[in-house]
């Protein structure tokens, strides 16, 4: 695999277009994955991805060929995705009372989601509900948990694209945990 | 009860495979005693198995093209850059050439004329000839161009026709070498030569 990488790496940097095609193949589904995760909404984390892709292509003179590609792939995807979620902001809260009710939230607005049949229910509910106790964790926790969990990728690589020391990252990771152990109960 | 904190952190580590053989016995030990440790740790063995088990995602339709449609074409001076940065000895050379086919060129299309260094030349202007009458003995180079040349006398040194016949009569004498340049091809050839033939020069004088 890093050898094949490597070699494409060569060609791209010979100003094949074609060559990056292969790249973007081969990374698209864990670098969608990476940003879906950590941004929570699909078309958000289709843009960060591509940005992600269209950024390693332009700085692909910067990559050093002796590092792990994957690993500053996913550095460029994690900042541009930590970046993003630090420009936005919630355009409103479900618990914030709707201006001119009396103590009507923004709960009652929301419609009920449709029924689906049992079976189905159990693992979507399951799937929903563990991707949004990510989602509501802190930008650093989440990050961490993402990688580790999402991407499988050991302490060592996680401290290299989040540019921490493996200390930081170990503790981000149990508080992360620690976290999604107390939403998940609820 | 309460546990040390120091169990916890334990935990974490037996999770993330960072816990020494010392404190997994520990962690196992303390588990079996401690009802309130036991459900913390089955609590954060299932979050960790709900992590894992959320589904692999696939990028949306079309990802890949979408990404080759927004790369920047490459600017033709960019491409340049980049091929003169890995490629410096080339450049120098492609610049090397450029400049010489401008002087070449130049001194191509400049006026007809002739030179030599010393002696009497006859011009025929009806057969466009230059001349080294007999018994006329020409000291040095000889360079004639656009012009036919005809030696009847002696040169002693090296003669060049430009764009031009020679004739050597039969009691002509030339102690240098003879050379025709009759197309503009072979006129940047004598004059790399030249050059060459020159850094050759300042190369041996040196020694």
């Amino acid at each position: 695999m890093d050898a094949i990488v490597k070699r494409i790496i060569v060609q791209v940097r010979k100003g094949d277009h074609n060559a990056f095609g292969e790249l973007v193949e081969l990374y698209k589904d864990r670098v969608f994955a990476l940003t879906y995760r950590m941004l929570g909404n699909r078309q958000e984390a289709e843009d960060v991805a591509q940005e992600a892709f269209i950024r390693a292509y332009t700085n692909i003179d910067r990559y050093q060929i002796d590092r792990k590609f994957s690993t500053w792939l996913y550095r460029i995807a994690t900042n541009l995705a930590i970046d993003r979620m630090r420009k936005k902001k919630p355009d409103y809260y479900l618990d914030a009372e709707v201006s001119g009710t009396d103590g009507l939230t923004m709960y009652s607005q929301v419609a009920a989601t449709d029924q689906l049949p049992d079976d189905e229910v159990v693992s979507l509910e399951a799937q929903e509900g563990i991707h949004q106790a990510i989602l509501s964790l802190p930008l650093k926790y989440r990050s961490a948990i993402t990688l580790k969990y999402i991407q499988e990728l050991s302490l060592k690589e996680i401290s290299e694209i989040l540019e921490l020391p493996v200390g930081t990252v170990k503790t981000r990771i149990h508080r992360g945990r620690e976290a999604l152990r107390k939403k998940l109960r609820e | 009860m309460k546990c040390p904190e120091e169990i916890v952190r334990m935990m974490h580590d037996v999770l993330d495979d960072e816990a020494t053989k010392e404190e997994q016995l520990t962690v196992q030990n303390h588990l079996k005693t401690c009802a309130d440790c036991k459900h913390h740790y089955d609590e954060l063995k299932k979050t960790e198995s709900f992590l894992l088990s959320t589904p692999s995602l696939k990028a949306p339709d079309g990802f890949t093209s979408k990404v080759m449609q927004q790369l920047p074409q490459e600017k033709k001076t960019v491409w340049i850059k980049r091929w003169m940065k890995s490629h410096p000895l080339m450049a120098a050379a492609v610049l090397f050439l450029v400049l010489m086919a401008g002087s070449v060129y130049s001194s191509w299309t400049s006026e007809d004329q002739m030179t030599a260094l010393s002696g009497n030349l006859t011009f025929d202007k009806e057969t466009n000839t230059v001349i080294v009458p007999e018994g006329e003995v020409i000291k040095g180079d000889l360079t004639v161009k656009n012009r036919n040349l005809e030696i009847e006398g002696k040169v002693e040194g090296d003669v060049l026709v430009i764009n031009g016949e020679q004739y050597m009569a039969s009691a002509g004498q030339v102690t240098g070498e003879i050379e025709e340049v009759d197309h503009i091809l072979d006129w940047t050839w004598y004059h790399l030569r030249q050059v060459f033939i020159d850094i050759g020069d300042v190369f041996s004088s040196d020694k």
